[in-house]
């Protein structure tokens, strides 16, 4: 496998990562370079006595680094610098032995990788209904907790409730959790944002969505299996992989991703184009100290297996990647104009109504400050993060034309994750 | 309006206030076919299909600006064997050389490319704005760069026209003075100072008006650095002074000394406060350094280290007096570098730990890209000789630390030799990519 500067800038866990690799990305500042295989190896120059060993291993398609250095990133400064020295293919390579203290690491890789994968044991079904009854009653008796505990709210007023502690909304979601209700526990967690709202109204509505899922819950034997999947998913059940039936290997476009902090957890959303404009998301969760796992660059070509999640939306999806191929444009023809974008929102919406965000494909459009605009006059409110350099960026790639942009839309802000300008843009 | 209405019985709360009034809408109808056991109940699922339908009814905004105007493509970007190696050359001492190339190539960059610059830490951005394409210069327009751009291209205009000045000076004192006192009246607070550093490299006797103009300047500075510059033209007061200096500065053996005086009024008031502004700095600065000396009868290093005993700031006034009248070096040396000088640097490195910049660079850019500099071997340890003036605890802290401090020279020169190597490749690479793109 080889590597562009550009996707090994994209591994970086935050900016900081990415200029202080930059800095250490001259040769002056490694001893040793060496390149056997798909195997990099170095000692970079640090402040200390003796440098540093640093080694990424690109013989599968899933990247890893090692460095001897006390940084609890991942990949360090070190191995991005070789990484990025690699791509850009600066430095004096020697075909060196690797060192003692590497071997072991890539050993135990190789042995892994070459592991027969092991069927996944066959699901004892009584067993599992047995675990599903006890974790219903629960989430149940979590859930009529809290209907009770909206209508008291809404009973003393919201007005009041702007005066409690947050140790109290806290305890309400730590219930929820205990509830095994954790996707609900999140929603309160929402709430001391929005209390102080002057109109109130976004928390009116909030606490509204909160009482739905209530509600849903006690009609869910008369839901569709996908609103019924869909519940589930915003209540906080795990997806069942097993549940999701992929299909054949179909080449995907990779449309962007977003890496977000959900307390202790990062979450990164990827989004995938298909052929025909389906769009599908993957949701893969770390901690922060973990690696971070394979990150598709935006506006590339993968080939693999996709399944979507159980859904009356069909959104979310698990993906079996076989090959990376190599750079696409945004498709023209699957693009929504702006016009086009309530409809489609207010029918995802229909179908399931705690949608947080969709993903979708706009244009042509051009961008204003805070806009993101049609020719034809009408515009959607960006993400307020779009500012500044990301802004700058966005219209450098259109450079003076119109573009496809794919992005998130979330009913209230557009935020671009790639875009096209339209003389790229597959006609 | 449900919204609304239901949000502000929802803040009161249903024990103090009824629900609202139902919209005559479909919404209204839909909310009206709620049937719960409570008002609060009521009133929460009436905020979910509210909620619901406000997130569903989006109302697409009006823009606020007019689509941008698509200009035409780029007549010469800049080829790809070129970008490839741009970003890291313009990190070395051949950066000027580059951008030479790309400015004689007539190639031009993107937007994009500027910003993927910007984002991989090139310096000194605004040095590359003039190779913007049209789409590039108006996708940028407003951007922190541009106004960078704005403001080094007016410096270099400015340096531009204070050149011209130089040369009318030179060759026509008359005009010259009258266009630098032109320039004088028209100039801010930075470009008087400007103009008072080309005054004090090259005084013409017609410039007494503009010197006798600006002893009245709202700067304390400007105003005594023109009192002092009108010691230099020959007159009454250059006269006074040279009476005056041998009094000031006698010589006791090999020793000068600073005898107390009276400063002449022209000379105005010196600044109690300032470091540098003293009745000593005014007089010997407001002489032309050969001048003193000649009236002093003194080597000019012996002046120079005399002042510096007495003040740190007069030794320095005086050596910026010195380097003034001294010719202008030429910009680079002009004899030729080769392998030897490379070692011979590598070697100072090995013994002093410190790169030289200034003869870096004249490798990177003079050095024959294809020459063979072998890697520094490093030198064994010699303990060097202990300095005097160390008490017995520090020379053993002293001694302990010298094979780390030798250790680290060595480490510093194979780290030069690297960064050496590199460049020269990068020169290769950029001499061969501009070959196949030519």
């Amino acid at each position: 496998m080889s590597i562009t500067p550009e996707a090994a800038a994209a591994l970086a866990p935050d900016s900081a990562s990415l200029k202080a690799a930059q800095k250490l990305a001259t040769p002056g500042k490694w001893p040793t370079l060496s390149q056997v295989g798909g195997v990099l190896w170095g000692e970079a120059q640090g402040s200390g006595a003796h440098p540093y060993l640093v080694a990424a291993d690109l013989r599968t398609s899933e990247l890893a680094t090692k460095c001897s250095c006390p940084s609890r990133k991942f990949p360090c400064k070190h191995a991005l610098a070789l990484l990025l020295l690699h791509a850009s293919e600066a430095g004096d390579w020697k075909a060196l032995a690797v060192p003692e203290e590497l071997s072991k690491w890539l050993e135990g890789r190789q042995a892994r990788a070459e592991k027969p994968k092991t069927e996944p044991k066959e699901a004892d079904a009584a067993q599992h209904a047995k675990t599903w009854a006890k974790r219903e009653k629960k989430m149940g008796a979590g859930l009529e907790a809290l209907e009770l505990w909206l209508t008291d709210l809404v009973r003393e007023g919201l007005l009041a409730a702007r005066g409690r502690p947050y140790s109290e909304w806290d305890a309400q979601a730590a219930r929820l959790v205990d509830a095994q209700l954790p996707g609900v526990a999140r929603l309160i967690r929402q709430i001391p944002g929005l209390l102080h709202e002057d109109s109130g109204e976004a928390l009116t509505a909030h606490l509204g969505r909160l009482y739905l899922l209530t509600q849903a819950w006690q009609g869910r034997e008369a839901l569709s299996k996908g609103e019924r999947a869909d519940l589930l998913a915003v209540l906080g059940v795990p997806l069942d992989r097993a549940a999701c039936q992929p299909a054949e290997g179909e080449e995907w476009l990779c449309v962007g991703s977003v890496m977000e902090e959900e307390g202790r957890l990062s979450v990164r959303r990827t989004w995938l184009l298909g052929r025909a404009g389906e769009v599908a998301l993957l949701l893969d969760f770390f901690t922060k100290a973990a690696a971070q796992g394979q990150e598709f660059l935006p506006l590339h070509q993968l080939r693999g297996a996709l399944a979507y999640a159980p859904a009356a939306f069909a959104q979310r999806a698990v993906f079996d990647l076989v090959e990376q191929l190599g750079p696409m444009p945004l498709p023209a023809h699957l693009a929504l104009s702006l016009a086009d974008l309530p409809a489609h929102w207010a029918a995802a919406l229909a179908l399931n109504p705690w949608l947080e965000r969709t993903g979708v494909l706009l244009g042509p459009v051009y961008f204003a400050p805070g806009q993101l605009c049609s020719p034809e006059g009408s515009a959607l409110p960006l993400a307020d993060e779009i500012r500044g350099s990301y802004l700058w960026y966005l219209k450098a790639q259109a450079n003076t034309e119109l573009a496809y942009v794919f992005g998130e839309w979330n009913g209230e802000t557009f935020y671009p994750l790639s875009l096209s300008p339209a003389s790229e843009a597959r006609p | 309006m449900t919204l609304k209405s239901l949000a502000a019985a929802a803040l009161r709360g249903t024990a103090r206030s009824p629900l609202p009034a139902l919209p005559p809408s479909p919404l209204g109808e839909a909310l009206g076919r709620i049937q719960t056991a409570s008002p609060e109940a009521t009133l929460l699922a009436r905020a979910a299909l509210s909620g619901l339908h406000a997130r569903a009814g989006l109302v697409l905004d009006a823009a606020t600006v007019l689509p941008p105007v698509q200009l035409p493509p780029p007549a010469c970007p800049l080829p790809p064997q070129l970008w490839a190696l741009l970003p890291a050359l313009l990190g070395t001492p051949l950066r000027s050389a580059v951008l030479d190339d790309l400015e004689l190539g007539r190639w031009t960059l993107s937007a994009a490319q500027l910003l993927s610059l910007k984002n991989s830490g090139v310096r000194n951005l605004q040095e590359l704005w003039p190779l913007l394409d049209e789409r590039g210069q108006a996708v940028l327009d407003g951007h922190p760069l541009q106004v960078e751009w704005q403001k080094a291209d007016a410096q270099a205009q400015w340096q531009a026209r204070l050149h011209e000045l130089q040369a009318v000076r030179t060759a026509d004192p008359s005009a010259g003075a009258a266009q630098t006192l032109e320039l004088w009246q028209a100039a801010d607070a930075n470009g008087r100072r400007d103009l008072l550093d080309l005054l004090e490299k090259g005084l013409l006797a017609d410039d007494l008006p503009l010197l006798q103009h600006a002893e009245t300047d709202r700067s304390a500075e400007v105003q005594r650095r023109v009192r002092m510059l009108q010691g230099h033209l020959p007159g009454p007061l250059q006269d006074e002074l040279l009476a005056l200096v041998p009094q000031v500065v006698t010589t006791k053996g090999d020793q000068l000394k600073f005898r107390p005086f009276q400063l002449p009024e022209a000379l105005g008031t010196p600044n109690v406060g300032a470091v540098d502004d003293s009745d000593l700095h005014r007089l010997l600065g407001a002489l032309p350094f050969s001048v003193l000396l000649g009236a002093l009868d003194v080597r000019g290093e012996q002046l120079v280290q005399a002042a510096e005993k007495k003040s740190r700031s007069l030794g320095q006034q005086l050596r910026a007096q010195r380097e003034r009248e001294r010719p202008e070096r030429s910009a680079e040396a002009q004899a030729p570098v080769t392998a030897a000088d490379a070692a011979e640097w590598l070697a100072s490195i090995q013994q002093r730990g410190q790169r030289d910049p200034a003869t870096f660079g004249r490798l990177a850019r003079q050095l024959d890209p294809t020459a063979d500099i072998a890697v520094p071997q490093p030198l064994p340890f010699v303990m060097p000789a202990r300095p005097a003036s160390l008490s017995a605890r520090q020379l053993a802290l002293w001694e302990e630390r010298q094979p780390a401090v030798h250790h680290e020279r060595q480490a510093e020169a194979e780290a030069a030799w690297r960064s050496l190597m590199e460049v020269l490749r990068l020169r290769r690479e950029w001499a061969r990519a501009l070959e196949e793109v030519i």
